[in-house]
Formats: C-alpha cells, structure tokens, sequence
C-alpha cells in the first residue's frame, strides 16, 4: 500500500459567522492526481491555505509527508511546489529571473539550482521567453511561467490552485498533459479546479465540495457509480403522443423522461441497449425524429444530483 | 539570499526613474555651490555698443566718453545692414548715433529724441542703457541750471557720473562664511536628491515585493517571513546606504574637500536624512500606490519639504508663520544643522544634537506609522475575507 502524503482530519476554519471549512477530511495516497472539484467559494482555496500553513484553522489536523504541518514546518514546504490561482511573479524580473528566484527559496546550491532552472524553463517551453519580462508574455505563457516557478525545485508534492483560469484552450492542454508528465515522474498532485473536464480527464481520485464540506470522494466511476443515472438519451423530435412518452417511461431501467417540445431526454438508471429500445418505441409508433444521442453521466450530473444545484451554474 | 538579491534587482529596474533626478541635482547643484563662491564680487554688465558722433563737439565727445566707461564700443560699420545683422547675430547689443546739432540742441535744453537708438533684442541691459543716457542728458541739464556753459557741465556731468559708490555687502557678524561653505552648500540640497531618488526607487520596490500574491507564494516556500523581512530590511539598508555614500563621496569631490572635524556632523545629518527617506518611501509603500501616484507624492514630499524647510531658500528669508510650520518637517532640523556648521547661525553643540535628534525621532515616528498601516490593513484584509 502507498503511503500517505496528505492528511487532512476533521478541518474547520471559520470567518466569523461564515464557516469556510466544515468538518473537512481528506486521506491522499503518494501517486496521485487528486482533483479537489467544487464551485467557486465551496473552500477548495481555504483548504490548500490551511494545508499549506498560509491560514490558520479552528479544529482539525493536518499531517504532510506523515508529520504535522505547522506555519514553521519549513522542512515540509521545501518539499512542496505551489502553483497559485494567480500568477505570483515580479514583473521587474525576467522569465528566467523569476523561475531562479522560486526554485532558490528551496535549493540554495547555485549548480543544482542553474541545472533545475534549465529543466523547469524546458518542461513549460519557455525556452524562447526566458529574458522576456512578465508583462510581455501572453496569458498563456505567464500560466506557464507560474507552473516553472511552482516546479523548479522538483517538489514531491504538487499543489495546483485552478491553474488554468483565463487560458486558451491550447495552452490549458499543455498544462493539463504537463501536470499528467510530473505524475508520471513521480509527484504527487493535488489539482484543484471547477472544470470538471479537467478533472474528469487527469485525477485519479477526485473529492467534490460544497459549502466547506466533501460531498463525494472516490475515483470518476466511483462517483458516477454512486448516483442513479448512468445514461441519458436525448432525441429530437417535434411531436409525442402522451401514451408513446407513457410507454417509453415504462421500459426497462428508465426512471424519468422529460419533453420540452422539441427534445424528448430519457434518464436511465443501469442495463444495456436503452437507447435502441427508446428507439423502437418511436418507430413502432411511425413518429419521425432528428438526431439522436446518448451521453454518460458527468461530474456534473454527480453535483447535481447530490446537491439540487449544476456545478456549472453555480455562482461564486 | 534570494530575497535580498531579487530585491535589489527589483530596486535596478526601478532606478531608471531616478537618474533624471540625480542629474538635475549634480548640474543644479553644481552650479549653485560654484555660484555660491562669488558672492562678494559685483561686476557691472558690460554691453556692445556702436557710438556713431555725426556732431563731433566737445559735448558730443563728452557723451561718448562717459558711455565708453561701462561699456565696450565696437568700432562703426560702413552700411546699415552690416549694423542690422550685427545686432541680430548680438555682436553688437546697441547702436547710438550723436546727431549733428547735438551741442545745439543740448544748449537749447531740447533733449527730446535728441539720439537715434537701435536695438533687437529687449534686454534688462538696454533699459539699463537708456537710462544711463538720460541720466547724462538729465545731469548735464542740472549743471546748466546751475549756469555752467553747456561744455563745462558736460564734463561736470562726465565726472560726477564716473564716481563709484563704495558697495559693502552687510552681514551679520554670525553670518560670515565657513571654510567648507562650497561643500556645505552642496550638502545643503542633499535632502532634494535623497527625498528624490530613495521614495521614487525603494516605494516602487516594496510594492512590489509585497504584493499579495507573491508574498502568499513565498510564504509557501522554505523561507520563513522572518528571513524575507530581514532580507528586505538588509538590501534596502545597503541600497539607502550606497545612495548616501555615493552623494557625501560625490560632495567630497566636487568640491575637493576632505571630511574632517565638524563636516563629520553634515555626514551624520545625511544619513539620518537619507535614513527618514527611506522609512518615508517604506510607509508610502504600505499603502500598495500605483507608480504614478508613488511620483506624484516624492513631487510632493521633496518640493514642500524644500521650500518650506529652507533647503531652496535660505530660511532667514522666510516667514515666522513658514518656520513654525517648517519644524514639524525633519528637513527644517537638517537644515538647521547646516546653517550651525557654515555659520550663518552660530554654533551650538547642543543645538546641533537637538536636530539630530529630533531627525532621529522624525524616523521612529514614520516606522511606528508604517508599522500601525501594515497591522492595520493586514486586520482589514482578513475582515473583508470574513465579509465575502
């Protein structure tokens, strides 16, 4: 069994009256790409401060690498690469400058620090930028210089606080299949974020939150395992008779169906060619229809149908 | 060392906005500790005159005598364009012409339009001209009142306007220059310069090393917020501290002066100024200005500082109602210990103390209030997360 790189136990921060952290607990295991998913405000932020001793809490423990994590467990952090929501760089330095000026807050040896700069500027693909100041790169390379900055050092665990916030799509694949290389090289990493495709497409394990507290834990399937619908099937169609919906909401494994007019969705809970006997329903019935498609169930589907509310929807 | 070695990066790319001022002050002040040197020597300004005697008579040649005291007469030019472009290119300044009928018309008291003049550029030094010329043309009309033939009061007039008064300069008996006044004087503007380059250099700088964001990710790294703020504190130390040696070492030089005996007192007052300056600059800072408003406020500081304090302006010439305000200002107090060292006021070791001190306490005063800003704003942040 892998051992234990974070562990978060009962945590709970408050803001006067508002509470930020609810009786949060989180175990993750060396190796990982934890994704902690949840709308803007659910805490994900609060708890990578606390985990990082950046706030203070009112109850809970938090053990890193097996100790605990204190405002002064500098040992700890030097073993921790941070890659904040905001780009945190001096504009007054170059590109090469800055990643130089992070990874020396760790390495103090000046080769190994000069061949980790190296590395890190080659990793992102800064190699073309790495006099430029700050202020002349895109905001996709300054997404890039925040992640050298974060990485130099070769930290064992990563911490990625929304990296990819206001980036182009090009540049987010990058990040993403960046992230995915420094797991496959060894680090563990926790990926906050409230896309839940990005998510979807890198963790291995994802804990969702809401108001402060964990709603869900487990890996993609796990979760989507853990709620009623495994698949919806969307069809476009201008007229339905009430017995031909009546007869299509008694087959098999269907458990809810809604018609706006236009589009006929069916939810399935489970089985195997749901789509085909919808489909037969139809043509029993000489009703003619459009396109026709069939999705799985998304993290999305997961939030909502644990807390009445789309995770996309959600305001901060 | 990465903070201390960032910072002073981050302190370089700031210097561009300084070097203006350092070269304003090396060429002002420059020129105002040589032009310090000559106070005692009053020399008349001489103009270029081309005299044209069409009456040639004794009192024409009187006139033209009297006019050749103070000025230097440039021999007449055979046309009239030659003279025009002369006076053009200022190779000649004015132009006089003694008509014929000159003595006549003197005799006849006719003194209206009794010379043609010529000049192109309005100066303080034609006017001063014309009226050297009525003030011989008005004299030679008293001696005739008093019935001198037009001949003798000429010459009457010629003598009496050559006469020099005796011009002593009055000072006060505390008021007699130092040896080192050159250098003193140099050090006297050294509140404009140090205000100047260390707000506009070290506030930018400490805005930026303690944005928020990037003090939070520093604060994630192995370096403890103790060692960031010693390693600012050291940097801006060595930075302030360069700045002073270089202007002292600079004074030293210009005015091939070796510090000794009581000039150490004007190296003391420096630093303590340079030292205000930079605690000035650090709580201009703890309120996060953007760069404009950081060179908006040195404007501000350094120019009311000095004309209130008596840095551009002697403080003898300023107000009592100027002066009580001036001495909430630490530049009133350095000022105070400059004028104490050249001599124009006397000096007086306790009074020299005193303004030191009260410097000193100007620079405990300003830590206390950036101190109280940063704890301040440090509650109001958390206040305002607790609010969203």
């Amino acid at each position: 069994m892998k051992p234990t790189v974070v562990k978060i136990d009962n945590l709970v921060k408050r803001y006067g009256e508002l509470v930020a952290l609810d009786h949060f607990s989180l175990e993750i295991k060396e190796g990982e790409i934890f994704g902690l998913l949840g709308p803007n405000g659910s805490g994900k932020t609060t708890t990578i401060n606390c985990l990082l001793s950046l706030l203070s809490f009112d109850k809970g423990e938090i053990e890193v690498f097996g100790r605990e994590m204190t405002p002064t467990s500098y040992d700890i952090k030097r073993e921790i690469g941070v890659i904040m929501q905001n780009v945190a760089v001096l504009d007054e330095l170059s590109v090469r400058e800055n990643i130089d000026y992070f990874c020396g807050l760790y390495i103090a040896d000046k080769e190994k620090r000069k061949a980790c700069v190296e590395d890190a500027i080659k990793f992102v693909g800064l190699e073309d930028f790495v006099n430029f100041r700050p202020k002349k790169l895109s905001g996709g390379l300054l997404r890039r210089l925040n992640i050298a900055c974060g990485i130099a050092h070769k930290p064992k665990l990563i911490i990625l606080d929304e990296p990819t916030v206001a980036v182009d799509p090009q540049s987010r694949n990058r990040i993403l299949e960046g992230i995915q290389e420094l797991n496959r090289e060894g680090a563990t990493v926790i990926y906050t974020s409230h896309y839940m495709e990005e998510v979807e497409q890198i963790c291995t394990r994802i804990a969702i939150m809401d108001k402060g507290r964990k709603i869900a834990e487990g890996t993609k399937d796990e979760l989507k395992g853990m709620i009623r619908n495994s698949e919806s099937v969307s069809i476009e169609i201008l007229e339905l008779p009430d017995d031909v919906r009546e007869k299509i909401a008694h087959l098999p494994h269907v458990y809810e169906t809604e018609y706006d007019g236009t589009k006929l969705t069916v939810r399935c809970s489970g089985g195997r060619h749901n789509l085909i006997r919808i489909l037969a329903v139809l043509q029993e019935a000489e009703l003619g229809f459009g396109r026709v498609y069939s999705e799985l169930p998304t993290l999305n589907d997961v939030f909502l149908e644990i807390t009445g509310t789309a995770l996309r929807d959600s305001k901060e | 060392m990465q903070v201390f070695k960032a910072f002073l990066k981050v302190l370089r790319s700031k210097f561009g906005a300084a070097i203006i001022y350092i070269a304003l002050f090396f060429l002002v002040g420059i020129l105002m500790t040589k032009s310090g040197t000559d106070e005692s020597v009053w020399e008349k300004s001489k103009m270029k005159l081309v005299i044209e005697d069409l009456d040639d008579t004794p009192e024409s040649r009187a006139l033209t005598e009297f006019i050749s005291k103070d000025n230097t007469i440039i021999p007449a030019f055979a046309n009239e364009d030659d003279l025009t472009d002369a006076m053009y290119y200022t190779t000649v300044d004015y132009a006089v012409t003694i008509p014929k009928g000159f003595s006549e018309r003197l005799a006849a008291g006719e003194t209206e339009g009794i010379f043609e003049c010529r000049h192109i550029h309005e100066s303080y030094a034609q006017v001063n001209i014309q009226m050297q010329l009525e003030k011989y043309i008005n004299t030679v009309a008293a001696y005739q009142a008093l019935g001198k033939s037009t001949q003798e009061a000429s010459q009457a007039a010629v003598a009496a306007l050559s006469k020099e008064a005796n011009v002593e300069l009055l000072q006060k008996e505390n008021e007699t220059k130092g040896e080192n006044s050159e250098l003193l004087t140099f050090f006297r503007y050294m509140p404009y310069i140090l205000l100047s380059v260390i707000m506009n250099t070290l506030s930018p700088a400490m805005i930026a090393m303690n944005r928020k964001d990037f003090r939070y990710r520093t604060d994630c790294s192995g370096i403890s917020p103790h060692s960031y703020t010693m390693q600012i504190f050291g940097a801006s130390a060595l930075y302030v501290g360069g700045i002073w040696a270089v202007f002292t070492l600079a004074g030293g030089i210009i005015n091939g002066t070796m510090y000794t005996g009581r000039l150490w007192l004007a190296v003391l007052n420096a630093l303590l100024f340079a030292l205000f300056s930079a605690v000035l600059a650090i709580f201009v800072s703890e309120f996060s200005p953007s760069d404009n408003v950081v060179s908006i406020l040195t404007q501000v500081a350094t120019l009311g500082m000095c004309f209130l304090c008596g840095v551009f302006i002697s403080q003898s010439l300023l107000g009592s109602g100027v002066l009580s305000a001036a001495k909430f200002l630490p530049a009133y107090w350095y000022i105070r210990v400059i004028s104490m060292l050249n001599g124009e006021l006397a000096f007086d070791a306790g009074e020299v103390a005193l303004a030191l001190g009260i410097e000193a306490g100007f620079i405990a005063v300003f830590v206390l209030l950036a101190v109280l800003v940063r704890r301040s704003r440090v509650t109001s942040a958390v206040a305002r997360k607790a609010m969203a």
